[in-house]
């Protein structure tokens, strides 16, 4: 047990834990992302290159550090860091200070002809370039420290590590992450119609309405901010009214409720030859782009709709298009299909009925729908404490770094001889410069008080 | 792009050159002087670089940080910013500048070969978050950008070094010990920031995606350039690598680097879909 975990906390495991991190992400992320790409792309890769499509799936990043083998690597990247830095703390704990290596060799020798410096002077001028200096005990030795608190930013971090491991694992087991799609002015329950969450607690709303949604365009054609105002029913039956938008999330009771993406949601009335009324239904579109359609079926009558919106229509001389993202002159290009075959095709203005086949289409109204995404993730406050130690530890570590110093006094019957040698935890070239610096200033300063006392 | 803009960002683009030009006739030709000229040349450019990045940022109502071709501009200009203090700080830095000129330069090209169309912020660049992802993100690229051009000069110098061969200019560079150690330096600030950047960036994301972490592939490539550099760091700091293998990490490193930074616009996901 006790050599498993001297090597699990050895810093050459630590390393291999590192590079079979990257290597493994390296390689599963360096294939197609087919998780993210468009389905037109996804499935010409599955028809023309089905091998590879077959590797992406599988081994998409997402799915490789979900799988129970990958997780092993976190597990004991946690535990090579608690060995570690539980070892290095009782070691620094327990170091001997003063004690001068034996190994350690004078780097300066500065000889003077006579005794001019106490050890209390040198500890005096030591504390003014901030060195730490022990109080100068018997013997000819002066101690000196400085950046100590170096190696302690190093421990805050590899902690602050840990602490985000755990935070991840919190987030892992208890992050509860969905979607919810309201369009203005018709109610959901929730939490039943957020789309994809699970092990909802206590949900803040019983029903949830989107009042109103505006997004603000400038130049026609770039949204500089998406206004959402909802209200959602209490448990207590209240009514509470919300605005919120982008980087602006609406909070209740821990959930996050935050603006994802919007469209436009077109309200149609098909009527059969007879005027009844089919189907009077809202469709909410896909992410409005020039030149997509989106599709959808009226069951029962067996009808495929695909609509293409223009929500500023305009028609120069057989160029059709839209001239701002705006709704201000809606019109639907409207594909009507039934058994596969195309029934009705063309333009649909907004309040003017279309007749087609055996039906009349009327385009009667312009709504928005927006996705809420809803989230509560309980370890997202663990996560930003690791964070905060994380970068806390690395900046002490970047900016301290141990130096330890002595002088050695020695006299002898021609005068005195100041030995200097220290040693730096990191950047030993920075520090041999600094005590050769060191070594000059304090030489210099002797002199000149030994001239003045002359 | 207003005229300009363009005018002062062209003419930027031919005054790196100039000075490039110097460096490279300094390094060449083993004179002190024109690696002087040079950085008196690239610091001019900077400065005019900068005036066509206030221009643009006047006329946008914001910061040049959206798309790839502003990105471009910001990153090209932070990567000078580094390198001018570096050179503040160790003046004999100054024949580092023969690696990042290039680099600066392929950085500008790269985006005005992208739509430099003038957009207001889109809605989720409205956020206190944006000014600090984005300003550690460029420090940190920046200074993997120096460590790696600190790591070809140590393999430059080793290289001479070994066959004997007296350099003037190679000579007024530190030692082969100090280059590594201000390799170390540079790489360990740089992921500092690079850090701040990955964790503000998981806050913002939390509360604009309601997610911390999804994969997406530019979250992904940070992820790898930060395990990379942090084998790096505990390869030199802790198993104490030195040397031209430490070099040549140093400049394989950068790999990532430009991966994750020229990701953006085409890798796909969430950072592309926003950008």
């Amino acid at each position: 047990m006790v050599r498993f975990l001297n090597y699990i906390g050895s810093r050459r495991f630590a390393i291999y834990l590192l590079v079979v991190t990257v290597f493994i992400i390296l390689a599963s992320n360096l294939l197609p992302r087919v998780d993210i790409m468009e389905d037109e792309e996804r499935q010409r890769l599955e028809r023309e290159r089905p091998v590879l499509y077959r590797a992406a799936t599988y081994l998409v990043v997402g799915r490789v550090v979900r799988s129970p083998y990958f997780q092993v690597i976190p597990v004991f990247i946690f535990l090579s860091i608690s060995v570690c830095t539980v070892r290095r703390i009782r070691t620094e704990i327990g170091r001997q200070d003063g004690a001068i290596p034996s190994n350690l060799p004078v780097q300066h020798s500065l000889d003077f002809m006579e005794d001019v410096v106490s050890k209390e002077y040198l500890a005096t001028r030591l504390r003014e370039r901030g060195w730490s200096v022990s109080e100068p005990g018997a013997g000819g030795t002066i101690y000196g420290r400085k950046g100590e608190a170096g190696i302690w930013g190093s421990f805050c971090f590899h902690a602050g590590m840990n602490v985000v491991l755990l935070g991840i694992l919190v987030s892992a087991t208890t992050a509860v992450n969905g979607a919810l799609h309201l369009t203005e002015g018709f109610p959901l329950r929730t939490p039943e119609s957020i789309m994809g969450i699970r092990g909802v607690g206590d949900f803040p709303f019983k029903e949830m309405i989107l009042e109103s949604f505006v997004p603000v365009i400038v130049r026609k054609e770039f949204p500089v901010e998406y206004i959402c105002r909802v209200a959602g029913t209490d448990k207590r039956g209240r009514l509470r009214r919300y605005k919120f938008g982008v980087n602006d999330p609406l909070e209740a009771d821990g959930y996050k409720f935050i603006f994802g993406e919007s469209s436009y949601a077109p309200r149609f009335v098909l009527r059969d030859k007879d005027g009844a009324v089919v189907a009077d239904t809202v469709a909410n579109l896909l992410i409005f782009k020039p030149g997509a359609a989106d599709s959808f079926e009226i069951p029962g009558e067996g009808l495929r709709f695909k609509v293409e919106i223009f929500p500023d229509f305009y028609n120069d001389d057989g160029k059709i298009g839209t001239r701002t993202l705006l709704p201000n002159n809606p019109v639907l290009f409207v594909d009507v299909e039934k058994g596969g075959k195309v029934i009705g095709r063309g333009f649909l203005p907004k309040d003017k009925a279309v007749n087609f086949a055996d039906y009349s289409l009327e385009f009667t109204e312009l709504r928005y729908w927006v996705k809420i995404i809803v989230s509560k993730d309980a370890g997202m406050g663990i996560i930003i404490l690791g964070f905060f130690l994380i970068t806390a530890g690395l900046f002490l570590r970047f900016i301290l770094n141990e130096r330890r110093l002595w002088i050695i006094i020695k006299r002898n019957e021609k005068g005195e001889t100041l030995g200097l040698g220290g040693s730096a935890r990191l950047f030993p070239t920075f520090f041999e410069e600094e005590l050769r610096r060191l070594a000059e200033e304090i030489s210099l300063q002797i002199q000149t008080i030994s001239k003045e006392s002359n | 792009m207003t005229k300009a803009e363009a005018f002062f960002l062209w003419t930027a683009v031919w005054i790196y050159g100039l000075g490039f030009i110097s460096f490279l006739f300094g390094v060449v030709f083993k004179r002190d002087r024109w690696l002087r000229y040079g950085w008196y040349i690239s610091f001019a450019g900077f400065i005019i670089q900068s005036v066509s990045m206030g221009i643009r940022w006047i006329e946008a109502g914001h910061p040049p940080v959206m798309r790839e071709y502003e990105n471009s501009l910001l990153g090209s200009w932070f990567i000078m910013v580094l390198f001018i203090i570096i050179r503040a700080w160790q003046k004999r830095m100054e024949i580092i500048g023969v690696l990042i000129i290039p680099v600066v330069l392929l950085m500008i090209g790269h985006g005005t070969m992208e739509n430099p169309v003038i957009e207001p912020f889109s809605p989720p660049y409205k956020s206190n978050w944006l000014w600090f992802h984005v300003f550690f993100a460029w420090i940190a690229y920046g200074a993997f950008c120096i460590g790696a051009g600190l790591g070809l000069l140590y393999l430059l110098k080793e290289r001479g070094e070994k066959k004997g061969k007296e350099n003037s200019l190679f000579a007024r560079l530190p030692e082969l010990r100090a280059l590594n150690d201000l390799t170390l330096r540079i790489i360990i600030f740089g992921f500092v920031a690079l850090t701040t950047e990955i964790g503000v960036g998981a806050i913002w994301a939390y509360g604009l995606w309601g997610r911390y972490w999804g994969w997406d592939p530019i979250e992904t490539w940070s992820l790898i350039t930060w395990l990379a550099y942090g084998t790096y760091i505990h390869l030199g700091a802790t198993l104490g690598w030195k040397g031209r293998r430490m070099a040549w990490l140093a400049i394989l490193a950068l790999l990532f680097v430009f991966i994750t930074f020229g990701g953006i616009g085409f890798l796909g996901g969430v950072h592309t879909t926003i950008l």
